[in-house]
């Protein structure tokens, strides 16, 4: 679904629509520069920071790439490094930990200021105890746009307004997070269960 | 680092084929000689100055003869030896340069895919070049000087111009050395960047697409390749000017030596035979070469130092010696079996024990300290810790894939040598949290070569959770995963990771976070089916509450050392940091966010 959304495939029947649009109308670099994508694979280049994260254009400036850094909490990394945003990172990353590789992903991604942020089993790679860490700044960063976030983790949709449950390609269930919290009937408050029974037991 | 040792070892394995190479070149460089002498006599003999008592057609015939087999049968045999001694160098040091990159430590932070690709090509053939010359330049020697000793019994004078060039070329390209060095290092360098970006580039594509980058990426691999387009002219053009130096003071060395042999001539201190003689000499071209050769010979050891270099970056720090070891090479015949290596009582894990065992990472200071660990057979133990805390470092550092800094890990008790190449299946095996898949079919991933008749696939693929996904694919175990598994679901290459291990039947299972692609449930039911395996002892790096209610025993690691370990229930109770793990809880954002080395570029180790 997420490849859908961001034209990678075009749907066989039916159509993916923004604000009623059928995104095919839209030309593919419009789409793209509307919808943000991170994904649990981080793509890290033999390149300047800068570069990394503007992906060797000059979109945003020296200026907003530091305040969004700081956003996400990565300011004490960005003063570690020896020559600022002219650093040059290692191949595939080098001695980047896998949550700020992570979080370089998010960077990036915000910085092109898109409406839409899919975020892919973005933060799976993260213990709970670091994926908590950094929410604060993916929030505030999702502050006015919308989000489809896609995930295996019950912890990792604690704050989503509506939940669909997939399987086998197929919606399952879908609806507001609260109301099917609330149904026991429902295939998400049974999973719940089985995460609080994990808590319980 | 001084290379001509290793260069030596290397050549030392063909020394027949050079000893063959350097008589089929004499012989190449040499006949024409033989022939100029010949004409000689047969102009001597036309103005009855001969010194042999021959018949011109004898003569004729024998120049002919001289002529026709040196065409015929030694040019061949010089350029074949030339040809296969560069063939074995060159399977020598490639088939040295694969063992030495798969069987040692991953290189953190060493040269991107596609840069090792081109080193494996270019920087082998830039090595292997400067080697195969020596037969040349035995030829050479051996044949210029017959030619002074005969010039010099016509001509002294003539004889020493002739050799004026060669000292000319020697004496510049010596200088020139720093500059050959460093420019070969720029060229090197920025192709390098390029090819390495290629392969970024292509390994990111979805990344690129998505964030409308296309045309800036280009621009930047554009920007990479101007910088290597500058670097090699610059190169180029030294190379060329070394090159033109040796030509044009060879044209004029000629040009001297004809104007002077046409004097010595009408003065009658040279016959006609003695400057037929010069000509031929001149014609047959090696006088012309020599210089050439020497000059491109010292630029190209220089730059086969370089070359060398750029390849001892690909294996281990200690491992250089092991590009130029002298093992027979298989040219013929059907590949080897990949060897199922049978468990036996001699593969039986009673304990295994890790004693006060330390690495830290040689750039950040990072790591583990002082770890103890004791692993009794049939146990589940789970390492915990939040990001930076050392648990990937811990495991690499037990299986011997980072270097310990101290501290032993024992097995049965007794120490192990070399954990990287004791840990392996049957003994253990390990599955890191981004496992590697290869561009084949799901059955060959998991197999990586074993005979499928010899092992038990089905098991091994029920064990992984992955038989519902098999049926489901369309070609079930022959699906092609595409490069690094890209048509599998995270969760499907880590479980293809799981039975990979699993038909290998180790004794110690050892796995790096499932968690990262596996739902709680098939995580759950992974360990449920693990469990089902009489005396099965695995060793995993965890944060879910699955694996932390099935542990026997769990170490919780904070900053690269022990700070609690013990049964959940204790831990819970008297662990403050295994109390925040639990609860995902960890206050301050800007604490915790910290280096571990990336494991992206982690080889899993089953052969």
């Amino acid at each position: 679904m997420a490849r859908l959304l961001l034209r990678l495939y075009d749907p066989t029947e039916g159509a993916v629509r923004l604000d009623d649009f059928d995104i095919r109308q839209a030309s593919v670099a419009d789409l793209r520069g509307r919808v943000g994508l991170v994904t649990q694979e981080v793509q890290l280049f033999q390149a300047s920071v800068r570069d990394n994260l503007n992906l060797f254009g000059a979109a945003a400036s020296d200026d907003r790439i530091v305040e969004t850094l700081g956003m996400l909490g990565l300011d004490a990394w960005y003063r570690s490094l020896p020559d600022g945003l002219d650093t040059e990172l290692a191949p595939g990353g080098g001695q980047l930990s896998a949550g700020e590789a992570q979080m370089l992903a998010f960077c990036r991604v915000f910085l092109k200021d898109p409406d839409v942020v899919v975020l892919d089993e973005a933060s799976s790679r993260l213990d709970p105890a670091t994926e908590r860490m950094i929410d604060r700044g993916v929030q505030t960063l999702l502050k006015d746009r919308t989000a489809v976030v896609i995930a295996h983790r019950l912890s990792t949709v604690d704050r989503v307004d509506e939940i669909m449950i997939l399987e086998g390609g197929r919606v399952q269930e879908h609806g507001a997070r609260d109301a099917l919290a609330a149904d026991p009937s429902s295939r998400f408050s049974g999973l719940l269960r089985t995460g609080m029974e994990e808590v319980l037991a | 680092m001084s290379v001509w040792p290793y260069f030596w070892r290397l050549a030392r394995a063909n020394l027949g084929l050079y000893a063959v190479a350097a008589v089929a070149f004499t012989g190449a460089l040499g006949l024409p000689v033989v022939a100029a002498l010949l004409l000689r006599e047969l102009f001597d003999s036309l103005t009855g100055e001969a010194a042999l008592e021959i018949s011109v057609w004898t003569i004729l015939a024998l120049k002919i003869g001289v002529d026709a087999f040196h065409l015929s049968v030694v040019q061949t045999a010089s350029q074949m030896s030339e040809d296969v001694l560069g063939s074995m160098l060159e399977t020598r040091l490639q088939t040295n340069l694969f063992k030495g990159v798969v069987e040692g430590r991953p290189r953190q932070g060493g040269p991107s895919a596609g840069d090792a690709i081109n080193r494996f090509r270019d920087d082998v053939g830039a090595i292997v070049e400067p080697l195969t010359v020596p037969p040349f330049l035995v030829g050479y020697v051996v044949v210029m000087a017959a030619t002074f000793y005969v010039m010099y019994q016509v001509s002294p004078l003539v004889a020493s111009v002739v050799f004026l060039p060669s000292v000319a070329v020697v004496v510049l390209t010596r200088a020139l050395r720093g500059w050959v060095r460093s420019y070969r290092e720029a060229a090197r360098g920025a192709t390098s960047r390029m090819s390495g970006s290629l392969g970024e580039i292509l390994g990111a594509v979805q990344a690129i697409q998505v964030g409308n980058a296309e045309s800036d990426a280009v621009e930047h691999f554009d920007r990479l390749g101007e910088r290597r387009r500058k670097a090699s002219l610059k190169e180029a053009v030294l190379d060329a000017g070394i090159g033109s130096f040796g030509q044009s003071t060879l044209t004029l060395t000629i040009g001297v030596l004809l104007l002077s042999a046409a004097h010595l001539t009408i003065e009658g201190s040279f016959t006609l035979g003695d400057f037929a003689l010069l000509v031929g000499v001149v014609q047959a071209g090696y006088i012309a070469h020599f210089p050439t050769l020497l000059g491109e010979q010292i630029a190209n050891l220089q730059r086969a130092r370089i070359s060398f270099r750029r390849l001892a970056e690909l294996v281990d720090e200690d491992a250089s010696q092991d590009l130029v070891r002298n093992e027979p090479l298989r040219l013929r015949g059907p590949l080897d079996e990949v060897p199922l290596v049978a468990k036996t009582d001699a593969h039986r894990l009673d304990s295994l024990r890790l004693d006060r065992l330390t690495a830290a990472h040689p750039e950040t200071g990072r790591g583990i300290a002082e770890i103890n660990l004791r692993v009794p057979r049939g146990s589940f133990t789970v390492i915990t810790g939040r990001i930076g805390s050392g648990k990937t470092t811990l495991l690499r550092a037990m299986l011997g894939l980072v270097p310990a800094d101290a501290g032993d890990v024992l097995w049965n008790g007794e120490r192990i040598e070399d954990p990287r190449t004791f840990l392996v299946p049957p003994r253990c095996a390990y599955t890191p949290q981004v496992p590697r898949l290869f561009s084949d079919s799901l059955r060959d991933n998991i197999l990586m070569g074993l005979p499928e008749s010899e092992v038990d696939l089905d098991a091994a693929v029920r064990l992984g959770v992955m038989e519902q996904d098999i049926e489901q694919l369309e070609n079930g175990l022959d699906t092609f995963v595409g490069p690094r598994g890209v048509r599998l679901s995270g969760g499907q290459v880590q479980r293809t990771a799981a039975a990979r291990m699993f038909v290998r039947q180790p004794e110690l299972l050892v796995f790096d976070d499932l968690s990262s692609a596996l739902d709680v449930e098939t995580e759950r039911q992974l360990w449920e089916r693990m469990f089902e395996l009489p005396d099965a002892t695995a060793l995993v790096v965890s944060h879910r509450r699955a694996a932390y209610r099935r542990a026997d025993h769990i170490v919780v690691l904070k900053e690269g050392r022990i700070d609690a370990e013990g049964t959940l229930d204790d831990l819970l109770r008297t662990s403050g940091e295994m109390q925040r793990l639990w609860a995902g809880d960890l206050g301050d954002p800007h604490t915790g966010v910290a280096e571990e080395s990336s494991e992206a570029q982690d080889m899993e180790r089953m052969t």
